[in-house]
């Protein structure tokens, strides 16, 4: 079994180039690249059962509700504490003197 | 290997294990290299580094899913191996890259997995053998018939490489 000479097979074997990995494969092989808490905080999501997330709503609901103040009702005065002011005694001075106290300069 | 170390080896065999399973079957190089890599991090294959570098381990595996999946799909013919016969490749139309990957995809299995270690990935003769499980006497025989084989499909475009030099320099490749 002779060698073959390779040289002018190889310059024609060498222009077949295969492609690269694709970028994908990565998250392929080992999912989706995990990410710091605190970008989840704005970017994150969770899934809630929809029983749950009715239940939590009506709680909500209901804490919202008993947490309003209850109304202070103002207490209507009694007929005996009430009092009449009227005007007949009011006499007006016919005469007024004005007296200036103490000396001007 | 934890997987810090399969990142590792990922990141540096990666386009490695990648063209060799495109080279041997394009439609399923993708599954090919993630198999490969997927199996390291699951444990599935244990690499021991005294039977070699860890990207002929990683090839090796490239190549035996890559033969599983052209078995599954029937496209590993019955056909002896030792009596393929090759007949050139037509030209009408193809780019000369297009025509050296018709050929070279159109050897049997046996020997395009050694041609492409040899040729594309540049592994020894020792390293091959232990990729595919063989001794180093008959990775050199099947490596012996390939380019036989590739001479003789690719004969029209050796038979035109003074043109197709002068061609590729400036700047066509197109035959035929």
């Amino acid at each position: 079994m002779e060698p073959l000479d390779d040289h002018d097979l190889k310059p024609i074997l060498s222009t077949w180039k295969a492609p690269d990995a694709p970028e994908d494969l990565q998250r392929r092989v080992f999912g989706p690249p995990q990410r710091s808490w605190w970008a989840w905080l704005f970017t994150g999501a969770i899934r809630v059962p929809v029983p749950a997330c009715a239940a939590i709503m009506l709680l909500l609901a209901w804490l919202a509700f008993a947490r309003q103040p209850a109304e202070i009702p103002v207490a209507a005065p009694s007929p005996e504490q009430q009092t009449v002011v009227t005007l007949a005694d009011f006499h007006p001075h016919a005469e007024i003197q004005v007296k200036v106290v103490g000396a001007l300069p | 290997m934890t997987r810090a170390e399969v990142e590792q080896a990922f990141a540096a065999h990666k386009d490695a294990v990648y063209r060799f399973a495109w080279r041997m079957a394009p439609d399923a190089a993708d599954d090919i290299a993630q198999d490969v890599f997927l199996r390291l991090l699951r444990g599935q294959i244990e690499f021991d580094a005294t039977r070699g570098s860890l990207r002929s381990f990683l090839l090796g595996v490239a190549r035996n899913l890559a033969l599983q999946h052209l078995r599954s799909n029937a496209r590993w013919d019955s056909i002896d191996e030792e009596q393929f016969v090759a007949s050139p490749i037509s030209m009408d139309g193809l780019d000369i890259r297009e025509i050296v990957g018709r050929a070279v995809r159109a050897l049997p299995p046996l020997q395009r997995d050694v041609f492409v270690l040899a040729e594309y990935e540049e592994m020894s003769l020792e390293e091959i053998a232990r990729a595919v499980d063989a001794n180093v006497g008959t990775v050199k025989a099947r490596l012996h018939r390939a380019r036989v084989n590739l001479r003789g499909m690719l004969a029209p475009v050796l038979g035109n490489q003074v043109r197709l030099k002068a061609d590729t320099t400036m700047g066509t490749k197109r035959v035929g």
